[in-house]
């Protein structure tokens, strides 16, 4: 059989050959082209192509077509289309940061007057690790944490004080000393009281503790969470100012700074919606609490 | 006056606290 340019083996390498000098310049890809398409006919001409073998052999000798053109390039010219290296993946445990920080607030967090208890609960309520009962739970045992009972035992609980007096007895022969004891705050009658301050302070501690080995064990049943190489930090300027002006600035510039830390955070897309509504709630207990007990204080006068 | 204001104002700055360092939290833990 005679071999001609028109052979599919021969069209199909020269196809290839298009396809990988699409990158190139159109004259540079027309001369690269039309080199090899006089190269092979000249093989053909000259006798050197016999049968499939030989013309196998003489394409073999060319090349791969994807080579020729990048030996062909310049430096500037595109370098030939191969496929991307697939992105390196990692896999990592689901975390359970949000259910620690709740946990940890619900107790430790308590001793921040009553707002860091507050904060636990939003926490807990947006987690989505917990039922609906433990959250129930971890919220009603006991309202304000151990760090409330701790401060109404301080502040509150049983403060009593006594006072003698002298008095003449009958016929002032002599004086007779009398013992007056007046008491205030709650008053628990002793054995009751120190159970309830003990339990106050055990318990959201146990359940802690439980809510927490749940927690744990539900997010190791999640699949694990694919991790793709980043280039790009994930903290640009808005996360970092809103950050920085709800922590620190809030102790500037109270109220305000706040307020502009989380208009930062809104205008950011780094975090989620949820993220954003869980930290405005947070943010807002500092004030939604001091003007509740205002408003309180303001009703028993009146 | 001030027995009212410090307590609230330090209120208000720790709720703030709390929600840089979920903020925070949440933002690492993505990486």
């Amino acid at each position: 059989m005679e071999h001609t340019v028109s052979d599919p083996l021969v069209e199909d390498y020269l196809r290839r050959l298009d396809a990988a000098a699409a990158g190139l310049a159109p004259d540079r890809r027309e001369d690269l082209l039309g080199g090899i398409r006089e190269h092979i006919e000249a093989a053909i001409a000259s006798g050197e192509v016999t049968d499939e073998a030989s013309l196998r052999a003489l394409l073999d000798r060319l090349g791969e077509p994807e080579e020729i053109v990048a030996s062909a390039a310049e430096p500037g010219d595109p370098v030939p289309w191969a496929p991307p290296p697939a992105p390196q993946v990692f896999y990592r445990r689901p975390g359970i940061g949000l259910e620690l920080a709740a946990v940890l607030f619900l107790t430790i967090g308590s001793l921040l007057f009553v707002v860091g208890w507050l904060a636990g609960v939003v926490m807990v309520w947006s987690s989505r690790r917990w039922t609906l009962l433990e959250k129930l739970v971890a919220t009603l045992v006991f309202p304000g944490g151990p760090g409330f009972v701790a401060f109404l035992s301080v502040v509150a609980v049983g403060q009593s004080s006594c006072s003698s007096t002298s008095v003449d007895g009958a016929g002032g022969s002599s004086t007779e000393s009398v013992e007056t004891c007046t008491s205030s705050g709650l008053q628990l009658p002793a054995p009751y009281g120190a159970i309830l301050v003990i339990a106050w302070i055990v318990l959201p501690l146990v359940v802690a503790g439980v809510l927490l080995h749940r927690a744990r064990r539900r997010a190791d049943d999640e699949p694990p969470i694919p991790v793709y190489p980043t280039t790009r930090s994930r903290w640009g300027g808005l996360e970092i100012a809103a950050v920085l002006l709800l922590g620190v600035g809030g102790f500037v510039v109270p109220i305000v700074a706040p307020i502009a830390g989380l208009l930062c955070a809104w205008m950011s897309d780094q975090w989620t919606r949820s993220e954003k509504w869980v930290a405005t709630a947070i943010a807002s207990l500092g004030a939604v609490f001091p003007l509740g007990a205002v408003l309180v204080l303001i009703a028993a006068r009146s | 006056m001030f027995f009212f204001a410090a307590p609230v104002a330090i209120a208000i700055w720790f709720s703030g606290v709390i929600a840089a360092v979920y903020l925070t939290v949440r933002l690492q833990g993505r990486r």
